[in-house]
Protein backbone atom coordinates (compact mmCIF):
# COMPACT_ATOMS: atom_id res chain seq x y z
CA UNK A 1 0.00 0.00 0.00
CA UNK A 2 1.36 3.50 -0.74
CA UNK A 3 0.56 6.27 1.50
CA UNK A 4 1.38 10.41 1.01
CA UNK A 5 1.64 12.67 3.92
CA UNK A 6 0.12 15.91 3.05
CA UNK A 7 1.31 18.92 5.70
CA UNK A 8 0.16 22.02 6.09
CA UNK A 9 1.95 24.34 8.44
CA UNK A 10 0.56 27.22 10.01
CA UNK A 11 2.38 29.60 7.92
CA UNK A 12 0.70 28.18 5.36
CA UNK A 13 3.26 26.07 2.94
CA UNK A 14 2.03 22.70 2.28
CA UNK A 15 3.96 19.86 2.13
CA UNK A 16 2.78 16.23 0.12
CA UNK A 17 5.48 13.88 0.89
CA UNK A 18 5.42 10.68 -0.81
CA UNK A 19 6.16 8.17 2.13
CA UNK A 20 6.04 5.00 1.02
CA UNK A 21 5.71 2.29 -1.18
CA UNK A 22 6.08 4.12 -4.38
CA UNK A 23 8.64 3.45 -6.98
CA UNK A 24 10.46 5.66 -9.76
CA UNK A 25 7.64 8.30 -10.98
CA UNK A 26 4.34 7.00 -9.07
CA UNK A 27 4.74 8.97 -6.25
CA UNK A 28 4.51 12.03 -9.09
CA UNK A 29 1.39 10.93 -10.83
CA UNK A 30 -0.26 10.44 -7.22
CA UNK A 31 0.38 14.53 -6.57
CA UNK A 32 -0.75 15.56 -9.57
CA UNK A 33 -4.01 13.19 -9.04
CA UNK A 34 -4.50 15.33 -6.02
CA UNK A 35 -3.25 18.33 -7.22
CA UNK A 36 -5.98 18.17 -10.12
CA UNK A 37 -8.65 16.97 -8.37
CA UNK A 38 -8.80 19.85 -5.94
CA UNK A 39 -12.30 21.87 -5.75
CA UNK A 40 -12.66 24.58 -8.78
CA UNK A 41 -12.85 27.39 -6.74
CA UNK A 42 -10.12 26.66 -4.82
CA UNK A 43 -7.54 28.19 -5.18
CA UNK A 44 -3.99 29.50 -3.64
CA UNK A 45 -1.23 31.94 -5.12
CA UNK A 46 1.53 29.94 -5.94
CA UNK A 47 3.14 26.18 -6.19
CA UNK A 48 6.56 25.44 -6.25
CA UNK A 49 8.19 22.04 -6.99
CA UNK A 50 11.08 21.74 -4.75
CA UNK A 51 12.31 18.15 -4.94
CA UNK A 52 11.21 15.41 -6.74
CA UNK A 53 12.64 11.84 -6.45
CA UNK A 54 16.27 12.60 -7.72
CA UNK A 55 15.69 15.11 -9.40
CA UNK A 56 15.38 18.72 -8.42
CA UNK A 57 15.66 22.77 -8.95
CA UNK A 58 17.37 23.28 -5.54
CA UNK A 59 19.32 20.57 -5.37
CA UNK A 60 20.73 19.18 -8.99
CA UNK A 61 21.38 15.96 -9.51
CA UNK A 62 25.09 15.00 -10.11
CA UNK A 63 26.01 13.31 -13.40
CA UNK A 64 26.83 9.96 -12.83
CA UNK A 65 30.00 7.91 -13.28
CA UNK A 66 29.94 4.58 -15.45
CA UNK A 67 32.36 2.66 -15.36
CA UNK A 68 33.10 -0.26 -17.88
CA UNK A 69 34.37 -3.17 -16.63
CA UNK A 70 36.46 -5.59 -18.63
CA UNK A 71 36.47 -9.27 -17.41
CA UNK B 1 12.26 7.49 -2.46
CA UNK B 2 10.28 11.05 -1.41
CA UNK B 3 8.63 13.39 -3.19
CA UNK B 4 7.93 16.73 -1.82
CA UNK B 5 5.92 19.75 -3.41
CA UNK B 6 6.58 22.66 -1.38
CA UNK B 7 3.12 25.51 -1.55
CA UNK B 8 2.98 28.40 -0.31
CA UNK B 9 -0.59 29.96 -0.12
CA UNK B 10 -1.48 33.30 -0.62
CA UNK B 11 -4.75 34.54 -1.43
CA UNK B 12 -6.24 31.48 -0.30
CA UNK B 13 -10.35 31.28 -1.84
CA UNK B 14 -13.01 28.53 -1.22
CA UNK B 15 -15.49 27.15 -3.80
CA UNK B 16 -18.43 28.49 -2.65
CA UNK B 17 -20.42 26.26 -4.54
CA UNK B 18 -19.15 23.03 -2.73
CA UNK B 19 -17.14 24.35 -0.19
CA UNK B 20 -18.44 26.05 2.41
CA UNK B 21 -20.20 23.42 4.18
CA UNK B 22 -16.36 22.11 4.99
CA UNK B 23 -15.40 25.65 6.01
CA UNK B 24 -18.38 25.30 8.84
CA UNK B 25 -17.16 21.84 9.73
CA UNK B 26 -13.63 23.04 9.76
CA UNK B 27 -14.54 26.00 12.59
CA UNK B 28 -16.18 23.54 14.79
CA UNK B 29 -13.34 21.53 14.69
CA UNK B 30 -11.06 24.34 15.32
CA UNK B 31 -13.09 26.13 18.33
CA UNK B 32 -13.36 22.63 19.94
CA UNK B 33 -14.43 23.25 23.83
CA UNK B 34 -12.88 26.52 23.58
CA UNK B 35 -16.38 28.19 22.55
CA UNK B 36 -19.26 27.60 20.78
CA UNK B 37 -20.29 28.06 16.47
CA UNK B 38 -23.66 29.04 15.67
CA UNK B 39 -23.81 28.29 11.30
CA UNK B 40 -26.56 30.54 9.81
CA UNK B 41 -29.30 27.81 8.21
CA UNK B 42 -28.22 29.88 4.69
CA UNK B 43 -25.02 29.97 4.28
CA UNK B 44 -24.89 33.19 2.07
CA UNK B 45 -22.49 35.37 1.71
CA UNK B 46 -22.30 37.65 4.33
CA UNK B 47 -22.43 41.47 4.89
CA UNK B 48 -18.81 41.99 5.59
CA UNK B 49 -18.06 44.73 8.50
CA UNK B 50 -15.76 47.39 7.66
CA UNK B 51 -15.48 48.95 11.62
CA UNK B 52 -14.20 46.77 14.28
CA UNK B 53 -16.95 48.39 16.24
CA UNK B 54 -19.74 47.02 17.32
CA UNK B 55 -19.39 43.25 16.42
CA UNK B 56 -21.29 42.04 18.41
CA UNK B 57 -24.53 43.73 17.10
CA UNK B 58 -22.99 43.29 13.63
CA UNK B 59 -21.86 39.70 13.77
CA UNK B 60 -25.38 38.62 13.34
CA UNK B 61 -24.72 39.20 9.65
CA UNK B 62 -22.28 36.85 9.12
CA UNK B 63 -22.26 33.07 7.74
CA UNK B 64 -20.57 31.51 10.66
CA UNK B 65 -20.43 33.46 14.56
CA UNK B 66 -18.03 32.20 16.69
CA UNK B 67 -18.23 32.91 20.62
CA UNK B 68 -15.58 32.22 22.57
CA UNK B 69 -15.74 31.21 26.45
CA UNK B 70 -15.62 34.30 28.23
CA UNK B 71 -15.30 36.77 25.66
CA UNK B 72 -18.41 39.70 25.15
CA UNK B 73 -18.59 39.86 21.39
CA UNK B 74 -18.69 37.36 18.69
CA UNK B 75 -16.38 36.55 15.77
CA UNK B 76 -17.98 36.93 12.50
CA UNK B 77 -16.48 34.95 9.72
CA UNK B 78 -17.47 36.04 6.32
CA UNK B 79 -16.99 34.51 2.52
CA UNK B 80 -16.53 36.97 -0.03
CA UNK B 81 -18.29 36.59 -3.63
CA UNK B 82 -14.99 35.27 -5.10
CA UNK B 83 -14.49 33.00 -2.14
CA UNK B 84 -12.00 35.06 0.08
CA UNK B 85 -12.51 34.25 3.97
CA UNK B 86 -12.50 37.21 6.54
CA UNK B 87 -13.25 37.45 9.67
CA UNK B 88 -14.15 40.15 12.26
CA UNK B 89 -13.28 40.27 16.05
CA UNK B 90 -12.21 42.31 18.50
CA UNK B 91 -8.23 41.87 19.61
CA UNK B 92 -8.73 41.06 23.02
CA UNK B 93 -11.64 38.34 22.49
CA UNK B 94 -9.55 35.28 22.53
CA UNK B 95 -7.55 36.59 25.67
CA UNK B 96 -7.15 34.26 29.06
CA UNK B 97 -8.95 31.35 27.09
CA UNK B 98 -7.16 27.92 28.32
CA UNK B 99 -8.83 25.80 25.60
CA UNK B 100 -6.93 27.89 22.89
CA UNK B 101 -4.15 28.30 24.95
CA UNK B 102 -3.72 24.62 25.22
CA UNK B 103 -4.65 23.47 21.85
CA UNK B 104 -2.17 26.32 20.52
CA UNK B 105 0.89 25.37 22.55
CA UNK B 106 0.02 28.99 24.75
CA UNK B 107 -0.72 31.05 22.21
CA UNK B 108 -4.51 32.59 22.00
CA UNK B 109 -4.16 35.61 19.79
CA UNK B 110 -6.16 36.17 16.77
CA UNK B 111 -3.26 36.14 14.30
CA UNK B 112 -2.78 32.28 15.43
CA UNK B 113 -6.47 30.93 15.17
CA UNK B 114 -6.72 32.51 11.63
CA UNK B 115 -3.66 30.26 10.08
CA UNK B 116 -4.90 27.17 12.21
CA UNK B 117 -8.16 27.40 11.05
CA UNK B 118 -6.26 28.23 7.24
CA UNK B 119 -4.08 25.18 7.40
CA UNK B 120 -6.97 22.73 9.32
CA UNK B 121 -9.46 23.68 6.09
CA UNK B 122 -6.55 23.15 3.57
CA UNK B 123 -6.11 20.06 5.10
CA UNK B 124 -9.60 18.84 4.89
CA UNK B 125 -10.05 19.98 1.57
CA UNK B 126 -6.78 17.44 0.53
CA UNK B 127 -8.54 14.80 2.50
CA UNK B 128 -11.87 15.34 1.25
CA UNK B 129 -10.42 15.41 -2.73
CA UNK B 130 -8.60 12.06 -2.26
CA UNK B 131 -11.56 10.30 -0.48
CA UNK B 132 -13.29 11.10 -3.83
CA UNK B 133 -10.63 9.43 -5.75
CA UNK B 134 -10.65 6.55 -3.55
CA UNK B 135 -8.31 7.11 -1.42
CA UNK B 136 -8.00 6.25 2.35
CA UNK B 137 -7.68 9.05 5.05
CA UNK B 138 -6.30 8.12 8.49
CA UNK B 139 -7.66 11.55 9.55
CA UNK B 140 -6.73 15.53 9.73
CA UNK B 141 -4.29 15.67 12.70
CA UNK B 142 -2.69 18.55 14.42
CA UNK B 143 1.12 18.05 15.92
CA UNK B 144 3.05 20.38 17.82
CA UNK B 145 6.40 20.90 15.92
CA UNK B 146 9.72 20.00 17.64
CA UNK B 147 10.61 23.88 19.06
CA UNK B 148 7.17 23.07 20.95
CA UNK B 149 5.90 27.01 19.73
CA UNK B 150 4.07 25.99 16.98
CA UNK B 151 2.24 23.07 15.40
CA UNK B 152 1.28 21.78 11.71
CA UNK B 153 -1.73 19.83 10.48
CA UNK B 154 -0.85 16.18 8.76
CA UNK B 155 -3.45 13.86 6.72
CA UNK B 156 -2.21 10.36 5.82
CA UNK B 157 -3.61 8.65 3.23
CA UNK B 158 -3.38 5.65 1.53
CA UNK B 159 -3.30 5.96 -2.10
CA UNK B 160 -3.75 1.98 -3.03
CA UNK B 161 -1.77 0.22 -5.45
CA UNK B 162 0.65 1.80 -7.64
CA UNK B 163 -0.99 3.04 -11.21
CA UNK B 164 -4.57 2.45 -10.14
CA UNK B 165 -4.87 4.73 -7.16
CA UNK B 166 -7.97 6.37 -8.41
CA UNK B 167 -10.15 8.14 -11.11
CA UNK B 168 -10.51 11.67 -12.40
CA UNK B 169 -13.49 13.80 -10.92
CA UNK B 170 -14.32 15.51 -14.78
CA UNK B 171 -15.97 18.45 -12.85
CA UNK B 172 -12.97 19.17 -11.37
CA UNK B 173 -10.08 21.10 -12.22
CA UNK B 174 -6.43 22.19 -11.60
CA UNK B 175 -4.94 24.66 -9.25
CA UNK B 176 -4.18 28.09 -10.53
CA UNK B 177 -0.93 28.43 -10.00
CA UNK B 178 2.87 28.34 -11.04
CA UNK B 179 5.42 25.64 -11.13
CA UNK B 180 8.78 27.47 -9.74
CA UNK B 181 10.40 24.48 -11.59
CA UNK B 182 10.56 21.94 -14.37
CA UNK B 183 9.57 18.55 -13.69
Amino acid sequence: MAKVKVIISEDGTITIDAVEGFEGKNCQEVIDTLMASLPAGFSFGQMETIRHGNYSVEQPVPKQKYVQENN
Amino acid sequence: MSTTQKISVRDLKIDISTQIDLLAASVITMVGKAGTVDVAENLEIGIKIRSTHAISANSRYAAIRVRFHGANADVGIYVEKDGSISMAWDGYVVQGNEELRQMFEGRTDRVTFEKNLKAMFIAKTFEQSALENGMFSHGVKRTTLADGLTGQFEVELDVGTLGGFGKTNDKKQSLTGTFGGAF
